[in-house]
């Protein structure tokens, strides 16, 4: 049954343009008599959320869901500007921008909530009871099996930018890395692997070497690499590629073996929130053990419920890693790659590894 | 024992309701000085962990190009996050004051204080985005090119962790103390039971006793209820005096009635075996004046018991008024011995107290004026009112007392040697309650031409309760 399903996301998939639609409205209405409207601003694409909604409204039927697909910076900006104004905004935001849920929880945009699902939550999925991580989503490497087999045995980041440098002819323009100064979730990727390590620097300058393509996109970079338009593409998210896969056999996922970041999409209940009951139960369900079921199986995100089994599990995903899963942790601590002067500062550093020739 | 009108608090509620006003002002006491400690030890330790972080913060500023530079690093704000999950606010501005990086409006919040203490770290409460926070601000020395000065370095976090803490802190404390005082107040509960446990022996002791037991009590009692105890004692003690003097009392009157009715007993006998109408006239005659005599020996006993034992009603009345009219009633009595019996003095005299008594006291003390003085004499009555009290005097000019009689004259049944017969030595003693009665004084006194001279001052009563009970 989730197989099939599963086949069917693929499927869906395969015909997406994977952001197209964002600033598009999705309407749910209730299936029953209409009890309490809920708004989302969410980043991720309806295809993803279209199984968990239907779900919800198997159980809630009278709670009617405007779905609006934002990308994650208006859904930062939209939040604040909407609050400070008092205009209608969202119940719930569901942003991939961790660092910015985060500053949208600091800055006090956020209403608390604590439940047993919420307490069920380990302490790096879960800040001040206001936000809440429902996904662990990989950032892996993704090559093309069938023009680049030698990627196979690329274990770790260190041989990545090894092998980059070695065959610079043959990957000239052939790698693939998300733009991070455009795009928000390749900035949080870019900035945690130069927190992990300064080897991230090493394989930044074997890319920048390779005169890399940029994208904004997972879906962009897992396409171009399918079509043999790139051969690598660094920090994917593995919740997307793993959908992809099953459609496209030439595609081969690396988890690094060096260490493996995990992110984890955000829910915020907002305190400017109309229906803050109909957000909490929608955060319950998502946290819920049907709701990560759904996450692992249709939705085909990475669930973070410990009892889901599969393979776009936390389970199944530290077991297909060959070295530590590192969760990006909620915190404080991500308000640091926020900072005017700190930002400035690693697109310096990033300009300067890519622009090195 | 069956509870009385003047029932009020038991020792219980006394005990508890001091002990729980007591125990509140305690834990009032204890709460607000924890809550004072708790906050203070609480902020210490997360105090230390924000300078921790602003100095972490304050390393990494330098000067580049001109300019303040600073590259936060990742474990000054995330070490925050290690011990609160509070919101975290910062803020760094150049030596000229303007804002390097961070939260521009946090700079604008004025740090209290003495700005003197110079450069030292500063930690103050303070209002940012509608949250209470917890503030550090540094300085941080920075110099570099042709820039040099000291940074401000703004850490702040919410203070939601420290007022958690501090709340869980107190609320354990007032659990305890109120677990403590619930418990003290259920010892104190069951700690009377049990002192009180001699009390409930006494009292069944008490129970048992018949009426006419007066001993003193002898069980043992704690040292509190001992003043008790003595004062039952004593009370007791002055019962059985009472009683005793009583019996006493009944036994000397019925002793002085026999002997006056075994002679009327003769004399009537002798008057039956009279043939001769005279000499039966003459044997009742003498039968007539026994039965006087002993009938006034009676109504004396009576006022004596009266004057001992009672209580006649207390009234404002006039005593001059009541001494003219007891001479009138014994005038009759003196014109016939060819006494001069008069009265001098107030015209009126108001006095509080047993007017009926007091006549009593008056008629007593004419009638043993009359009694031993010859024919002939003269029987003045004097009053004069004093400031707080009234003298009485009866002034005869007969044979008087010697001085050695004049206090045992007062006791019950004691009569001068020598007296005349029809004497019972109840008047002076009736007189003498009467006037203790009264708390008035009553003494004996040699007369200007020789005969007694009885004085006695009455004080100007102006209540019941005044009077002797």
């Amino acid at each position: 049954m989730i197989r099939s399903l599963m086949l069917f996301c693929a499927f869906a998939l395969a015909f997406l343009t994977p952001r197209s639609g964002h600033g598009e409205e999705f309407d749910y209405p209730a299936t029953g008599a209409t009890t309490a409207a809920l708004v989302i601003y969410s980043s991720a694409d309806i295809e993803r959320f279209d199984p968990l909604i239907r779900a919800f409204q198997t159980i809630y039927p009278g709670i009617d869901i405007k779905y609006h697909l934002l990308d994650t910076v208006d859904i930062f900006a939209r939040a604040i500007k909407e609050a400070d104004a008092g205009a209608d905004s969202a119940d719930l935001l569901i942003s991939s921008a961790m660092d910015l849920q985060i500053k949208l929880v600091n800055d006090g945009y956020a209403a608390a909530y604590s439940s047993r699902e919420t307490r069920a939550l380990p302490r790096w999925a879960r800040w001040r009871n206001e936000a809440f991580g429902f996904t662990f989503e990989p950032a892996v490497i993704l090559y093309n099996r069938k023009l680049a087999p030698e990627l196979g045995q690329v274990k770790t980041r260190f041989d990545l930018a090894n092998l980059i440098g070695r065959e610079e002819v043959r990957f000239r323009g052939k790698v693939i890395t998300y733009n991070p100064e455009r795009s928000g979730l390749g900035y949080l990727f870019g900035t945690q692997d130069a927190i992990q390590s300064e080897d991230f620097w090493y394989l930044a300058r074997s890319i920048g070497d390779s005169k890399p393509q940029l994208s904004n996109s997972s879906g962009d970079m897992i396409r171009k690499v399918a079509r043999g338009e790139s051969l690598i593409a660094y920090n994917v998210l593995g919740s997307y590629a793993l959908a992809e896969m099953r459609a496209r056999p030439e595609l081969g996922m690396i988890i690094p073996g060096d260490y493996c970041l995990a992110m984890q999409r955000i829910a915020i209940i907002t305190k400017a929130a109309k229906n803050p009951g109909a957000a909490r139960k929608f955060v319950d369900f998502l946290l819920s053990l049907k709701g990560q079921k759904i996450i692992a199986g249709a939705a085909s995100l990475y669930s973070l419920h410990p009892d889901v089994q599969g393979r776009a599990t936390i389970s199944g995903l530290r077991a297909a890693a060959q070295g530590p899963v590192i969760p990006i942790r909620l915190g404080p601590g991500l308000l640091v790659y926020l900072d005017r002067l700190k930002r400035a500062d690693f697109l310096r550093r990033w300009h300067s590894a890519m622009n090195r020739r | 024992m069956k509870a009385q009108a003047n029932y009020t608090w038991s020792i219980r509620q006394r005990v508890l309701a001091w002990l729980i006003a007591v125990m509140g002002l305690v834990f009032i006491a204890n709460l607000a000085s924890s809550y004072f400690a708790t906050r203070q030890a609480a902020d210490s330790a997360f105090d230390s962990l924000l300078l921790a972080s602003a100095s972490a913060i304050a390393e990494r500023t330098m000067v580049r190009n001109n300019s303040i530079y600073t590259d936060i690093p990742y474990a000054a704000l995330n070490m925050l996050a290690s011990t609160a999950q509070d919101q975290v606010f910062y803020a760094i501005s150049a030596p000229d004051g303007t804002l390097v990086t961070g939260y521009g409006q946090l700079t604008k919040i004025a740090a209290p204080g003495n700005p003197a203490r110079g450069l030292a770290p500063r930690f103050f409460n303070a209002e940012f985005k509608g949250v209470l926070i917890r503030m550090v601000e540094l300085h941080a020395f920075v110099t570099g090119g042709n820039l040099s000065g000291y940074v401000t370095v703004r850490v702040a976090q919410s203070r939601g962790e420290r007022d958690a803490v501090v709340f869980s802190l107190l609320r354990q404390n007032a659990l305890w103390m109120l677990v403590f005082i619930t418990a003290v107040g259920i010892a104190a509960w069951m700690g009377i039971s049990y002192g009180l446990r001699p009390l409930d022996k006494l009292r069944a002791a008490i129970g048992r006793r018949s009426p006419e037991d007066v001993r003193p009590l002898r069980h043992k009692v704690p040292e509190e209820f001992s003043p008790m105890v003595e004062a039952l004692n004593s009370m007791l003690a002055r019962l059985d005096e009472g009683m005793s003097s009583m019996r006493r009392f009944i036994s000397d009157a019925s002793h002085q009635l026999k002997t006056p009715l075994a002679s009327l007993q003769a004399q009537t006998e002798l008057a039956l075996r009279e043939r001769d109408d005279a000499a039966m006239r003459a044997a009742l005659k003498k039968v007539n004046q026994g039965i006087n005599r002993t009938s006034r020996l009676a109504q004396q006993l009576l006022s004596h018991a009266r004057a001992t034992h009672p209580a006649g009603a207390l009234a404002k009345f006039d005593l001059a008024a009541l001494a003219r009219e007891v001479i009138g009633i014994v005038h009759a009595r003196a014109v016939e011995r060819n006494i001069d019996l008069g009265y001098e003095g107030a015209e009126s005299c108001p006095l509080f107290g047993d007017r009926t008594l007091l006549g009593e006291m008056l008629l007593n003390l004419l009638d043993n004026a009359l009694k031993y003085t010859p024919s002939g004499a003269v029987i003045t009555v004097f009053i004069a009112k004093h400031e707080n009290s009234v003298r009485l005097v009866v002034e005869d000019n007969g044979p008087g007392i010697p001085e050695r009689f004049r206090v045992s004259v007062f006791d019950r049944f004691s009569r001068l040697p020598g007296s005349r017969a029809d004497g019972c030595g109840l008047g002076l003693s009736i007189v003498r309650e009467i006037v203790l009665r009264h708390k008035g004084e009553v003494g004996l006194a040699r007369g200007a031409q020789g005969g007694l001279k009885v004085i006695i001052d009455l004080p100007k009563l102006a209540k019941t309760g005044d009077l002797r009970q």
